[in-house]
């Protein structure tokens, strides 16, 4: 189980890595389309469709880096009237809903990722699903997450500390 | 598949599940219910987030991180201390002015709160000021903060609705400068009932220093919106020039950022709008599943029958949204109720620039309204203090906003003034 654990802790700091560095290069392309344009009087043609792809990618890894952390906010008020008892099975229920709409994702993204295949963006030329590809991953990467949470719940460890 | 919809989201709601995967699984299982191919859920949040204009908001989001971490905040804090400190309650007003001044280059009604008030509530705590109350000032702040632009929540207003964000921007300007003004009249009489202390007067030298120490801070704001007037560039253009000016001043200039930092701001950029944007994304999808049930059209219909027009339109919305406000995030319900309303407020002659405020400054107010606010939640834990006990400091403040936002609805003049000025609009 500890193994799982560390395997989560680790996915989860190659994931901010990755987010932080796209973070970057869309802050930077979004600049150099501002300079190319305004100051040198020479558009960028592909800087918008990267900006963008960067931008898919960094919101949906960031959003699975806030699901491990809980940033995804809740209402509380009236949860915390229940009894520990009911809180413990009341979150196993949240965790098992949330699974299910990650796996619809993940599924059913996947299949759109595929059959985007042949469609290329306008200015390079690639095909669209590297794009789309970002659903299913983090998707599945949130699977991962929620599960092991679900797995904490019953092993009574503690849940993991939020990144605000 | 509405009761579904529902049916789920409620349920999982009060269970305690995240938002977002509340409406997600509400979605879901509405879609399945209605044999709609679930294809549709991935495909709706993943053309809902891949809109140019949204790349403004992890850019604003990571120019209000720079200038948080790299004490550009401090700075303003230090000006606005030397203009209005000496006035009774002078910490409270400068809450207000810091505030202002700080949501002028930052896109986020949470950076502004958790920035003014990491530096303000311990200092009033020191001051001898309830915690309670100096919580409830910095989230009161922080609801007039989503007016004064950028602000992430007209970004979401105006790619929905193709309604200039530029235009948008300028519109929150007066309203958010009246409201700061109001607030601080409030607070000043508040401060006299309760005798809070003064701080000492600067001197003339003082203000000098503090003006010269903050001024390359303020000039963000201005390049900002200036470059939005003149035309130079577009609002999320305008945010990555923000993100690249608040780089230069607190890692290159004031060296308050050490390189090795950077890294940990950009994640966490990335996970303060990734939960924005999944929200947005998801609302989407939740959207799309009210849509083919007709429930916006019906419910426009119903609107468009209220009798007395244009007026009891916009008071109804107002009841609906500050409702809305008090429940949920602001960009939910930009992206779940702007679609529906913004159609019937076009039908009944309503100014698109003036409807985007008004709909921002509600959902402003619930930022600070209980039981879910953010700047709320997030100056209540600032202060250490339980979210209850600051909700009796801050409801003189709901009213006053209340009353604020009345006249905003009924007075298009206020929102359109600059936008008339600046953008021919």
């Amino acid at each position: 189980m500890g193994i799982l654990f560390r395997i989560g802790d680790l996915l989860n700091e190659v994931i901010k890595f990755l987010a932080g560095f796209l973070t970057a290069v869309m802050a930077v392309l979004v600049l150099l389309q501002v300079i190319f344009r305004y100051f040198l009087k020479a558009p960028l043609a592909w800087s918008e469709e990267t900006a963008s792809f960067a931008f898919v990618w960094m919101a949906l890894l960031g959003a699975s880096v806030g699901l491990k952390g809980e940033d995804h906010p809740n209402l509380d008020i009236l949860i915390t009237r229940f009894p520990p008892a009911f809180q413990k099975a009341a979150a196993v229920l949240i965790n098992l809903c949330i699974l299910f709409v990650l796996v619809v994702m993940f599924i059913y993204g996947g299949k759109l990722a595929l059959s985007m295949r042949s469609q290329l963006t306008a200015a390079l030329g690639y095909s669209v699903s590297y794009m789309y590809a970002v659903l299913p991953l983090s998707a599945l990467v949130m699977v991962f997450h929620v599960a092991i949470k679900t797995l904490r719940l019953f092993t009574g460890q503690a849940r993991g500390a939020s990144t605000k | 598949m509405t009761i579904t919809l529902f049916a789920v989201f409620f349920f999982l709601l009060l269970l305690g599940a995240p938002i977002v995967f509340a409406i997600g699984a509400g979605t879901t299982l509405a879609l399945i219910v209605g044999g709609v191919p679930l294809e549709i859920l991935s495909q709706k949040v993943f053309s809902g987030l891949a809109h140019f204009p949204y790349l403004a908001v992890p850019l604003f989001v990571l120019a209000g991180m720079l200038m948080e971490t790299g004490g550009i905040s401090r700075r303003i804090v230090e000006l606005s201390n030397v203009l209005v400190g000496h006035i009774r309650g002078g910490l409270g007003m400068v809450v207000m002015v810091a505030t202002i001044f700080f949501s002028d280059i930052s896109g986020s009604s949470a950076a502004d709160t958790a920035a003014i008030g990491s530096v303000m509530i311990p200092a009033m705590k020191r001051r001898g000021y309830d915690p309670a109350f100096a919580a409830a000032l910095v989230t009161a702040a922080g609801g007039m903060g989503v007016l004064i632009p950028p602000c992430l929540t007209m970004i979401v207003f105006g790619s929905l609705t193709n309604t200039s964000i530029g235009a948008l921007f300028l519109a929150g300007f007066v309203p958010g400068i009246a409201m700061g003004i109001i607030l601080m009249c409030l607070t000043y009489i508040i401060a006299r009932k309760r005798n809070l202390p003064r701080e000492q007067r600067a001197t003339f030298v003082e203000l000098l220093i503090a003006v010269k120490r903050s001024f390359l801070s303020l000039f963000m704001g201005v390049i900002i919106l200036g470059g939005i007037i003149l035309g130079i560039f577009t609002a999320t253009e305008a945010a990555a020039v923000a993100v690249f000016y608040g780089f230069f001043l607190s890692v290159v200039l004031y060296r308050e950022i050490k390189p090795s930092q950077i890294p940990e701001i950009l994640w966490k950029t990335s996970v303060v709008s990734g939960v924005v944007m999944l929200v947005v994304g998801i609302s989407y999808a939740f959207g799309w599943v009210l849509a083919k049930e007709q429930i916006p059209i019906t419910l426009a219909n119903f609107m468009i029958s209220i009798p007395g027009g244009k007026w009891m339109f916009l008071l109804s919305v107002n009841v609906l949204l500050l409702t809305m406000g008090m429940f949920f995030d602001a960009s939910l319900s930009v992206v779940i109720l702007v679609p529906i309303l913004f159609p019937v407020a076009m039908k009944l002659g309503v100014d698109p620039v003036h409807f985007g405020t008004f709909v921002v400054m509600n959902l402003g107010i619930g930022f600070t309204t209980p039981p879910y606010g953010l700047s709320l939640f997030i100056a209540s834990s600032i202060a250490r203090v339980s979210m209850t006990s600051v909700i009796r400091h801050i409801f003189p403040y709901i009213v006053t906003m209340i009353a604020v936002l009345m006249v905003i609805t009924y007075v298009p003049w206020f929102s359109l003034l600059l936008p008339r000025l600046f953008m021919g609009y």
